[in-house]
């Protein structure tokens, strides 16, 4: 209520400010005649009481002042004295305006792109998932006591039977895709993943559906994919009837079940274009059929994957380390 | 107005949404209220007044209207809003228990402690 009152009376005091600064001159003068008035029934003579109401009153400059203060208003007038002594600075020196703006442009933009790399790849990896800061990083750490970030497949599935700590483990890795044939494919970044994907990270999609049982690990017989919503309305240009259409994934068919929702963008990828789009295939018996670089190897261990785990301990270390 | 009291800063705010709060007034006429409420043991200076009324009505405590004075000249009057009333009220409350708490504290003897 305060606020509001603020900002109408801020907005009054700047559209009406002229009538405003006579109104207040009035109300002093009023207020000078109404104690000169005063002071001459208490005897004061004339000349000596307009000279005392005038200096128990105090300087009507500062007055003035005082009730732009008061209003808000002196904040916009020195703000606005500032803007045009730089406006002015900046005319009579162009040269030194044309490297203060240029130099302040690169300034922000590196500083927004450092943020924003550092937000996707460290702080919210998966914008759009439910919690992501539950998140961590599955790495190796080999006997050698050499690091390697990547997990296989069969690795995975060794850590999700005799780990306990986490409730869900998911893999995912980059590839450069073509989706569509001929004229009409389109270059993106898929990426492929295990098919707890969607459940992991809690994301639901905006049409269709994310990966049934049936669909990974040894029961799966074809390839799916749950599209990003940028895919959808770029390529496919919003088509209500998506679901089940099959496409040209790398030459490879792949049976679209899903659309997942806007904000939803996968693993941070600056990839071509700034596009992320994000599929899956299956995981299992198929997986020499498949021509994703990855797929072919499955059952091999050390297969260069990335995994990804959400900890059931809210204490625990973001990146957990398991050798 | 020979006898000038300090005020206790935040003071001035209270003792002009009292004075409207008694009926509308002009600025002249607050500082007279406030001198006779106060049976001329208390005067404000008139130069922190007017800041004072700009800054009640710029928060919305107290709001103004130009009318007609006593002696037929157009003033402006100001008086107190809703959230002026229960700001007051606040105040109030607020300056009771601070001058309750100041009274126990310096009446204090050393047989109560």
């Amino acid at each position: 209520m305060r606020l509001v009152a603020r900002i109408r009376s801020l907005w009054r005091s700047t559209v009406h400010r002229n009538q405003l600064e006579v109104e207040m001159d009035d109300e002093l003068r009023f207020h000078l005649d109404h104690r000169t008035e005063d002071l001459i029934k208490a005897g004061t003579p004339l000349g000596e009481a307009k000279r005392q109401a005038k200096a128990e009153l105090g300087s009507i400059t500062a007055l003035h002042d005082d009730f732009r203060e008061a209003v808000g208003l002196r904040f916009i007038g020195e703000f606005g004295a500032d803007f045009r002594y730089a406006a002015s600075v900046f005319r009579r020196t162009p040269t030194l305006a044309a490297v203060a703006i240029l130099t302040l442009a690169v300034g922000i933009a590196a500083t927004t792109t450092v943020f924003g790399w550092i937000d996707g790849l460290v702080l919210h990896p998966f914008r759009g998932a439910t919690d992501d800061g539950q998140l961590a990083v599955l790495e190796s750490v080999r006997t050698s006591g050499v690091q390697d970030p990547n997990v296989s497949y069969a690795d995975c599935r060794d850590f999700e039977d005799s780990l306990r700590s986490i409730s869900g483990l998911l893999l995912n890795q980059h590839v450069p895709a073509s989706v569509g044939d001929g004229e009409h494919a389109y270059s993106a970044w898929f990426e492929v993943v295990s098919g707890n994907y969607f459940d992991a990270l809690g994301v639901k999609p905006i049409l269709g559906r994310t990966f049934t049982r049936d669909e990974y690990g040894d029961r799966a017989k074809a390839f799916t994919a749950v599209i990003s919503y940028r895919l959808w309305q770029d390529y496919f240009r919003g088509d209500p009837s998506i679901l089940g259409r099959t496409v040209h994934v790398n030459r490879l068919q792949v049976t679209i079940v899903g659309v997942a929702p806007p904000e939803f963008h996968g693993r941070f990828h600056g990839g071509r274009d700034g596009r992320l789009d994000t599929g899956a295939t299956d995981w299992g018996g198929q997986s020499r059929r498949a021509e994703f670089p990855g797929n072919r190897q499955a059952e091999t261990r050390g297969q260069p994957l990335r995994g990804e785990c959400r900890s059931d301990d809210s204490r625990g270390s973001p990146r957990a380390r398991l050798s | 107005m020979s006898k000038q009291l300090d005020l206790v800063q935040g003071t001035l705010d209270l003792l002009i949404l009292k004075a409207v709060s008694l009926g509308p007034l002009h600025g002249y006429g607050v500082l007279l209220r406030i001198q006779q409420i106060s049976g001329k043991q208390l005067e404000i200076l008139q130069g922190s007044l007017y800041p004072a009324l700009y800054r009640l009505e710029h928060t919305g405590l107290i709001t103004s209207e130009w009318g007609e004075s006593e002696n037929k000249r157009r003033a402006k009057f100001y008086s107190l809003t809703t959230s002026g009333r229960k700001q007051l009220k606040e105040e109030v409350s607020k300056w009771n228990r601070t001058a309750e708490m100041m009274a126990g504290i310096i009446n204090a003897t050393p047989d109560e402690l």
